[in-house]
């Protein structure tokens, strides 16, 4: 049998989404034992090959995030935005309250350890975007699974939904926002 | 069929509606469900959300099922794809127009908005985020507004206007740009907000938050119980919402209960914040020090050395000190263990002068039929279009009290206002009539005889009285009889800046009958007193009780048995211990005065109390306990029965006749 490949990226975030996602514990047997991952934080490569699923985590908040998202979406069939960053832009677009400059020049100058420090121009060094946004500001976006981060339980169903081929959109009570509350087990 | 009902076809099915019903409250009878967010029972429609919009047969375009009145054969559709996606949009442009991400976010879990995403199914966002550069106000030391996670439903602007009547918060600037804020947009913490908290409680998002709730919890992780306040007399209703045996959140009773279900900042946020130092085990003293102890031994020390004080000075030479705070259960038992087992006649009460006299008077002059003063209701207020407030003291009236007159005064009720300090109702006085020190009584004797004069029609005798005054001005009566001449329901409030002096207390009553208007109705009069209980001690301990004088030893007192409960550590240091050999406490909160005392015994707090209370209306209300005491911790009066049982058996002599 062919093992569907998969690609999953980190771009502005926290690398939450990608913890939530090790956190399916057992069911990550089940799923290794169908996927191939292409590539994943821990899966350097620098190529994309061609794969069926991508998952990203995490806002387009810089010039290599954008290059990284258009290249996955060029090379994959189902773009799925993983997380309340790859989905709403979350926590990486509160940047977006103050200008772009203000924000490096916070960053790296005016921080409180900082001494002599300045923002980095070099050409290689990722330029930063005027505004952190969803992947939906650039690209198309098939599947979203928001949270911060997701409840394992939502990104489960959505790679099994996919893999089994059917529609993997999340039911209203796997749908959260941040992260999801656990109720007291007496139900008080 | 009568006249007042109709029916409306919804969704094709007929329901029954009441006359002057929305389309909303009429589909909310039947169980049909329409979905809101700016609309809350007990509030005015606002109909600013969009959520409610439903198709009317007849109407070019959806009409808000909350601002639009049902009639008889109208054709309402509630759901249809079209409307979903109408609902859909609103909740993606509110999305879109400021901070609502989640994450750190006070309110996720428990907010409206989010709620209704879920129920929408919105996975992603359908339009780009604005991100306006909003403040946050955290200057108001209880509560914080973020305008960037405000909707701007208007809740707040409602509830502040129309149950607290205290009209801090409004809309201010334009469009997207608009804003919660005080009128003049000065930070909250400088505006006239009493921070009653009741903004934060309608909230449906993250906008207003109280800063000791923030992040301690989610309903759903709670255990939500309900009890009654003993800050004040007014015993308000407490939802406490409690997470592993702490209190995070302090809610009211609803909108649609008792005096619009209000707290006020005390009941609300001091409830939360108060964390004096825990008295949770007891003590005994041992030479010039205390040494902890078990609860026996305490009270077995604590009778021998009562006992002993009585045996040397006699039975009245040991007071019992009870604090208002306390239960009407310990309130009985406190009774029969200073009637049977102390047996002494000093018996004193934290409450103020003002509040125990006012109490003696009023009962003293019901019973010669001067007035039904025990039937007045506070939410008589509501009704009034005149109320005369006499000698309110600098904090006075209790916040929800003066709510209830700001409501009057909104719908255009007057208030005068007869000596006493500025307090927050100053600046709303139509009239002010101010008393030289000492002369309360003839200024409320003339007012009386003139509000007689005026019911008589005696035009002569309110010529006299005006010309004889040397206390009042002639234009101050004058516009006094105009007032009280245009008012159908007047209601008095008594407070503690009268001279606790019977004459004295006797002209206010005397006054407040006479403008009643009520021939042997009950007299609207609201004697203010501080304590919670305080009606429930004053019913329940007779005519001996007295309040706590600054100077004990004055009455030959030489020890004492104080049930303290969790009263303020502030107040309990007041109490002057010159003279006194032995004190025995049961307290809360350590304080100067605990660690001074021979005996202290643990009591329980506010929230660990099971019983009733007494409210300023003379209502017994339910106490319920909301958090679990700390071990060993039992209720004042199984202590109390506990200790008279060990004082008899002590005392074999004694129950044969015994000392004299």
């Amino acid at each position: 049998m062919n093992k569907v490949r998969i690609a999953t990226a980190w771009l502005s975030g926290c690398s939450g989404c990608h913890m939530s996602f090790l956190n399916i514990d057992e069911a990550l047997m089940e799923v290794a034992s169908k996927v191939e991952f292409v590539r994943s934080p821990l899966v350097d490569a620098k190529e994309f090959r061609p794969c069926e699923v991508a998952i990203v985590e995490g806002a387009v908040s810089d010039t290599d995030n954008l290059e990284t998202l258009k290249s996955l979406r060029a090379n994959c069939k189902i773009l799925v935005a993983l997380g309340d960053c790859a989905v709403f832009g979350g926590m990486t677009s509160m940047r977006n309250l103050f200008d772009a400059e203000d924000v490096l020049k916070r960053g790296y100058v005016e921080t409180e350890t900082t001494k002599d420090g300045f923002v980095p121009v070099d050409p290689p060094v990722p330029r930063l975007l005027e505004q952190a946004t969803p992947l939906s500001a650039h690209v198309k976006v098939d599947v979203n699974i928001p949270g911060c981060p997701p409840h394992p339980e939502s990104i489960l169903h959505v790679v099994t939904r996919l893999l089994e081929g059917k529609d993997p959109k999340l039911p209203r009570e796997l749908l959260h926002f941040d992260s999801r509350i656990k109720v007291r087990s007496d139900g008080k | 069929m009568s006249g007042d009902e109709f029916t409306a076809i919804v969704d094709g099915r007929p329901v029954k509606g009441t006359k002057g019903a929305t389309i909303l409250e009429l589909c909310r009878a039947n169980d049909i469900y329409i979905p809101t967010l700016c609309h809350l029972d007990g509030l005015s429609g606002n109909g600013g959300c969009r959520m409610c919009l439903v198709d009317v047969e007849g109407q070019r375009r959806p009409v808000p099922a909350c601002m639009t009145l049902a009639a008889e054969g109208m054709k309402i559709v509630t759901n249809s794809p079209q409307l979903t996606s109408y609902r859909r949009m609103v909740l993606e442009l509110l999305l879109s127009e400021r901070n609502h991400f989640c994450f750190f976010c006070e309110k996720s879990g428990d907010c409206e908005l989010q709620s209704l995403c879920y129920e929408f199914g919105i996975d992603h966002p359908r339009f780009p985020g604005m991100f306006p550069p909003l403040g946050l106000d955290a200057t108001a030391e209880a509560l914080a507004i973020d305008n960037n996670r405000c909707i701007l439903c208007g809740r707040c602007v409602r509830v502040c206007n129309e149950i607290v009547g205290n009209n801090t918060l409004d809309f201010a600037r334009r469009g997207s740009n608009t804003v919660i804020n005080e009128p003049d947009l000065l930070p909250l913490g400088q505006s006239n907000c009493i921070q009653c908290g009741a903004c934060v409680e309608v909230c449906p998002t993250g906008a207003i938050f109280g800063k000791l709730s923030s992040y301690r919890g989610r309903k759903a992780q709670c255990m939500v119980l309900r009890t009654t306040c003993c800050e004040c007399p007014m015993a308000c209703d407490l939802t406490v919402h409690v997470r592993d045996n702490n209190i995070v959140m302090i809610t009211g009773g609803g909108l649609q209960s008792r005096f619009g279900g209000q707290l006020c900042k005390r009941g609300r946020f001091d409830l939360l914040s108060r964390s004096y130092d825990r008295i949770v085990a007891p003590r005994i003293v041992r030479g010039n020090s205390q040494i902890k102890a078990d609860l026996p031994e305490a009270l077995a020390t604590a009778s021998r050395l009562l006992r002993e004080v009585q045996r040397r000075h006699g039975k009245d030479s040991v007071a019992g000190i009870i604090s208002p705070r306390c239960t009407n259960e310990a309130i009985m038992a406190f009774k029969e263990f200073v009637e049977k087992t102390l047996r002494t006649k000093n018996v004193f009460i934290i409450e103020s002068a003002f509040g125990v006299l006012s109490d003696r008077i009023l009962k003293a002059m019901e019973k010669e039929g001067l007035g039904r003063f025990s039937e007045c209701r506070t939410a008589e207020l509501a009704q009034a279009d005149l109320i005369v407030a006499i000698g309110l003291g600098r904090s006075e009236p209790h916040p929800i009290i003066a709510s209830n007159v700001r409501r009057a005064l909104n719908k255009g009720a007057h208030l005068i206002i007869v000596a006493g300090s500025e307090n927050v109702l100053s600046a709303r006085a139509s009239l002010m009539i101010s008393a030289d020190e000492g002369r309360l009584a003839p200024v409320v004797k003339t007012l009386a005889s003139l509000v007689g004069a005026a019911a008589r029609g005696d035009e002569r005798s309110i010529q006299d009285t005006m010309r004889k005054s040397s206390d009042l001005q002639h234009e101050e009566m004058s516009a006094f009889l105009t007032y009280v001449r245009g008012a159908k329901k007047v209601v008095t409030i008594a407070g503690g800046e009268i001279e606790p002096d019977p004459a004295v207390l006797k002209a206010v009553a005397l006054l407040a009958a006479a403008l009643a208007k009520a021939d042997n109705g009950p007299v609207p009069a609201i004697f203010l007193r501080s304590g919670g209980n305080a009606r429930g001690a004053l019913d329940l301990l007779g005519e001996d009780l007295r309040s706590l004088p600054t100077d004990l030893g004055k009455f030959g007192i030489r020890a004492a048995y104080m049930l303290l409960s969790d009263e303020d550590p502030g107040t309990v240091d007041r109490i002057d211990l010159a003279g006194l050999e032995a004190i025995v406490t049961q307290a809360s909160f350590e304080s100067d005065l605990t660690s001074r005392a021979d005996v202290v015994i643990p009591s329980r707090t506010w929230a660990e109390r099971s019983g009733t209370m007494t409210d300023i209306d003379g209502e017994v209300r339910k106490i319920s306990q909301v958090l679990v005491p700390p071990d060993g911790v039992r209720s004042d009066e199984e202590i109390i029965h506990e200790l008279a049982r060990r004082w008899a058996q002590g005392a074999p002599d004694e129950s044969k006749g015994g000392i004299a």
